[in-house]
């Protein structure tokens, strides 16, 4: 790893088994997630994507990577991504660090709404304005006409249309594309994390509890269930590492994006579904800490990249490239793609 | 979890790139795919990396495509694992007819080149990398599928070699093979089901050897039977110490399974969908092609990841068992969704279309035999996890 990606990694690793040790602080209370809030403020991650000109970590998206798959391995209840993604958003409009603690939605469609995760009661909102349109920008959205609403994983999230927007900064050509790649990675990582953590807890379900005389995991037919888990969420890693190494490099691949949240987003539910199966009525309480990892897979999965919109995108795009399926996938994105949609 | 552990974030220090940058060496290997289609050689959708013919081998081999991490003291071409990798994925995507040399060049020539004696290696080595010597896997037998263990074959030493009787079954290409390395008994089984094996590179031109070919479903003669009856194979045969072969054929399975033949065997059908779909392509198609496209975008980089950790010699664990095991579906699920796409027929004697899933639809069942059955696979992840 690289010397910050450790780093961080430590400091997240460290920060999160302080802060959720305490199983006296109902999980999904605002509470912790103002505590949560303060410690991430206090590391300053919501700069790791934000350059060091501009006062941030300048972090490769690897290293905030690292940052969102801890927090994922954790399930911590607090949108981190969202910050780092709302703090480089502002960095390119030329807003100062006022906003850290912001939250951004994801693009959303023509009619449709934007949605985001609070970070705070009475955190700032921005929303994308989409790229193809006639211009780039940051929109700042007023938190009086937004409709709160808890999303699956039991946190507050906001809605809102595009007609809220008090303020629209505009941003770098291309700026959006970026965003949304980031975005669909970071929230990658975050699924990846919060895979592996299920894995190693259904693994240990299974080796521990016994019936009919011996643990779960000596039977074939629970073995191939987490075998299977576990295959989605190597290859979840794997896609996830090849796209962000290539976003890092400066050649970013929308293909390998795709794939990457497609593929996460396959892993959320299958893993999920494994690690229910396996943990019986125990993992299905509120009680059991299984259920806060995957109601948060469930939203992630869907979020910044819905995975059927991203296999679609990727299937428009194979069918669309002149130098046939071969040459889409191996060779580097053709300038005549761009970084579409 | 021990398995994806250094996946995501990155264990290494991170500056070598994750993807594959040779675009002269891919831009020479195209061109000769091109040629030989035009030959005739590479016929799309009308064969696969097992077919067999000897002369494109040799034609490959002129190339410098077989024995290309090789050392050179044994006519390999020294490159790196990388190009290697770049050529055979570019050849497998264009269904080559690989089987005269892909067998002797992903793991039986490795294989003696790790275990083999110095003479052994000097006298057969070469011979692969001009593309003129076919190899055989000789590990099944009537009795010994899954449970590789339990083989019955033996060889007993004899003055200057080993005396080989038993019977070897689904050898593919052993009607063409000139040797196959033998998975034997050279002690009496003991407690230990492991113990006591050996392998032995067994010529099959040897007095007391027949091979019977197998007729397959899709009315192939690809795999056989080989009955040894007390066939002769000479002392510097033996790869390894002597009864280290479970040791060994494990070592030669993890090569069998860690390339990108375990994904790449029904692309041609998945191409031809990309192609038949056109520029603007139905919703219908569009939701089940993505849903292949990006399977087989994530799986490639597992497989470009396996890749990197040979080179750098960490050790690979489950992986490769994952990737044949995701592969292999993969391979699967694309002619079953072609079927659901594509309106007529399919027939091997249609256009290339058709003849693509005829011939896929007709071999998907073993893409999850050969190699090590999917189950057995589930079973060695499970215990890489720490179940069993």
């Amino acid at each position: 790893m690289s010397d910050t990606a450790r780093m961080l990694d430590e400091t997240v690793d460290r920060l999160l088994r302080k802060m959720l040790a305490d199983g006296g602080v109902a999980r999904n209370s605002a509470q912790l997630r103002d505590a949560l809030a303060k410690a991430a403020g206090e590391a300053g991650l919501a700069l790791a994507l934000v350059p060091e000109s501009q006062g941030g970590m300048g972090a490769s998206l690897h290293d905030a990577g690292a940052i969102a798959w801890r927090w994922g391995y954790h399930a911590a209840p607090y949108p981190v991504a969202e910050t780092m993604l709302a703090a480089a958003a502002g960095a390119l409009a030329g807003l100062g660090e006022s906003e850290l603690g912001a939250t951004l939605a994801a693009p959303a469609r023509v009619g449709e709404k934007f949605m985001a995760p609070a970070t705070s009661e009475s955190c700032e909102l921005f929303a994308l304005a989409e790229a193809g349109t006639s211009h780039e920008a940051l929109l700042t959205c007023d938190r009086a006409v937004v409709r709160s609403f808890r999303a699956l994983s039991g946190e507050t999230w906001f809605e809102f249309g595009a007609n809220s927007q008090t303020a629209s900064r505009p941003l770098p050509v291309g700026s959006v594309a970026r965003l949304k790649m980031q975005g669909a990675l970071l929230t990658a990582a975050a699924i990846a994390g919060a895979t592996a953590r299920i894995v190693e807890m259904t693994v240990e379900h299974a080796n521990t509890r016994v019936q009919f005389g011996r643990p779960l995991g000596k039977f074939q037919a629970v073995q191939n269930l987490i075998a299977d888990a576990a295959a989605e969420q190597v290859l979840c890693q794997a896609a996830l590492a090849g796209a962000i190494d290539a976003f890092d490099r400066g050649v970013p691949e929308q293909r390998l994006t795709w794939a990457a949240k497609a593929q996460a987003g396959r892993a959320a539910t299958v893993v999920s579904a494994a690690a229910h199966q396996t943990l019986g009525a125990i993992g299905f309480t509120e009680e059991h800490v299984l259920g806060a990892y995957t109601r948060r897979l469930w939203v992630w999965r869907d979020h910044w990249g819905r995975q059927s919109e991203c296999e679609q995108l990727a299937a428009r795009a194979a069918c669309g490239d002149v130098r046939g399926l071969w040459r889409h996938l191996v060779d580097p994105q053709s300038s005549a793609e761009g970084a579409s949609a | 979890m021990q398995l994806a552990q250094s996946i995501f974030p990155r264990r290494d220090s991170g500056t070598a790139s994750l993807q594959l940058d040779f675009p002269e060496l891919r831009a020479e290997v195209r061109d000769f795919v091109s040629r030989e289609t035009v030959g005739g050689a590479i016929r799309p959708g009308r064969q696969s990396w097992t077919t067999y013919d000897r002369a494109f081998s040799r034609r490959c081999a002129e190339r410098g495509y077989i024995a290309m991490t090789w050392p050179r003291k044994y006519s390999g071409h020294e490159r790196n694992a990388y190009e290697r990798y770049v050529v055979c994925e570019e050849l497998l995507a264009a269904g080559a007819p690989l089987g005269s040399h892909w067998i002797a060049d992903r793991q039986s020539g490795p294989q003696i080149l790790r275990n083999g004696r110095e003479s052994l290696r000097r006298r057969i080595l070469p011979r692969i990398a001009s593309g003129d010597c076919t190899f055989g896997i000789g590990m099944s037998e009537p009795d010994s599928g899954s449970d590789l263990s339990s083989i019955r074959t033996k060889a007993t030493h004899v003055d200057g070699g080993w005396r080989i009787e038993g019977r070897k079954v689904w050898t593919t290409n052993a009607q063409h093979a000139d040797y196959l390395i033998v998975l034997c008994r050279t002690e009496p089984r003991s407690d230990n089901r492991y113990a006591g094996l050996s392998q032995i590179v067994a010529p099959l031109d040897a007095k007391g050897v027949s091979v019977r070919p197998i007729v397959n479903i899709a009315g192939e003669e690809e795999f056989n039977e080989v009955v040894f009856d007390g066939s002769f194979a000479p002392d510097d045969h033996l790869l390894g110490e002597g009864g280290d072969g479970w040791k060994l054929v494990t070592e030669e399975l993890a090569f069998e399974r860690s390339g990108p033949d375990r994904i790449l065997s029904t692309f041609g059908v998945l191409a031809a969908l990309v192609q038949a779909a056109g520029p603007t392509p139905d919703s219908l198609t569009v939701g089940e092609l993505g849903r292949l496209t990006t399977r087989m975008t994530a799986i490639r980089q597992l497989s470009l990841t396996i890749a990197r950790r040979l080179v750098d010699g960490v050790p690979t664990a489950g992986l490769a068992t994952i990737m044949k095991e995701l592969g292999t579906s993969l391979e699967q699920n694309i002619p079953e969704t072609a079927r659901r796409l594509i309106g007529q027929m399919p027939s091997e004697d249609g256009d290339v279309l058709s003849a693509s899933l005829a011939n896929a639809i007709l071999h998907a069942p073993c893409f999850s035999l050969r190699g090590g059955t999917r189950e057995i696979l589930k079973g060695i992840i499970s215990r890489e996890l720490g179940l069993r």
